[in-house]
């Protein structure tokens, strides 16, 4: 049987089991914008996998959502380096891995560019280490002095 | 079996776990071509619930993770997903492609609760001609957890 809609109670249970929140839910405690840029002077290479830094604040937390910053909404993501994130988005995709190297998320760009979604935050709950997590550019390179911003939402 | 299509007033989002990008490869532009997804290790073994899927144009990803081209946005209507598991049962027969992309439906996910899939079963079917060029690829989004 197929439905369009679901009971109260159903949806209830969903949310309890952690499947479904709120839309304008607030996920996590903590925000954090981290940038990914390319090395000084050089640029991300097609195919490239491009690693984040290493960084305890978001390794050993919850992530519970994330966006990619668009260049409308940032223009700059480390005050100097240009914000690729609208132009880019289209030629890459974002992978998450947590400390196992298991490749939990792998999710296009531009579907974290909340202006593309009904201002909606892309819902996650994954553990991860963060600097095995990557992007791919699989169309494009990004120049240099260019980079993306994304907007963490940990717990 | 029970498919939850959508939360009761769009009101509620899918929190994700594991997400996993599929394509399946144009194989011709007939009306009622099957075209079967490409193997993917992560979900192949039958051993996965199925909690939301999306479809991506080429606005989205130009190019497949597969370095494959991705369909343009014109061809979404052109398809439709049918979703089937190891006993050959099909729980979501047809569905029109165009209704899977997330702009298209205010943000949200299409949702499923947790119906079991064999990725080597499902296939895209195609129903017009529209924005189809045999060797690109339709690209999904499969939001899954493993049972």
């Amino acid at each position: 049987m197929i439905k369009g809609t679901i009971t109260e109670a159903e949806t209830r249970a969903a949310v309890q089991a952690g499947i479904w929140a709120r839309f304008d839910a607030r996920r996590g405690t903590r925000r954090l914008a981290v940038p990914l840029v390319p090395a000084l002077g050089q640029s991300f290479a097609q195919n490239a996998k491009i690693h984040f830094n290493p960084d305890n604040r978001i390794t050993g937390s919850r992530l519970l959502g994330i966006e990619l910053v668009s260049s409308a909404a940032a223009a700059k993501v480390d005050g100097s380096t240009d914000n690729a994130g609208t132009s880019q988005a289209p030629n890459g995709y974002l992978v998450l891995c947590d400390a196992k190297r298991d490749e939990l998320i792998t999710i296009p760009l531009a579907v974290l560019n909340r202006a593309l979604n009904g201002n909606k935050i892309q819902f996650l709950d994954v553990s991860l280490q963060w600097d095995y997590c990557y992007i791919r550019l699989t169309n494009s390179t990004v120049s240099a002095g260019n980079g993306f911003l994304f907007n963490l939402f940990l717990d | 079996v029970q498919l939850y299509l959508k939360p009761k007033k769009n009101m509620y989002s899918l929190i994700g776990k594991r997400f996993q990008l599929v394509e399946a490869r144009i194989q011709g532009t007939g009306f009622g071509t099957r075209c079967v997804f490409e193997n993917v290790q992560n979900i192949s073994q039958n051993n996965i619930r199925l909690f939301g899927v999306e479809y991506y144009s080429s606005t989205v990803l130009a190019v497949s993770p597969n370095n494959k081209v991705v369909l343009p946005a014109a061809a979404a209507p052109s398809l439709s997903l049918s979703l089937v598991n190891s006993s050959n049962d099909v729980p979501i027969e047809s569905i029109p492609v165009y209704n899977l992309v997330r702009s298209n439906v205010g943000g949200f996910i299409t949702t499923l609760n947790g119906i079991e899939i064999t990725l080597q079963n499902c296939f895209v079917q195609v129903t017009d001609t529209t924005g189809l060029t045999v060797g690109q690829v339709a690209l999904f989004g499969f939001w899954y957890d493993y049972k």
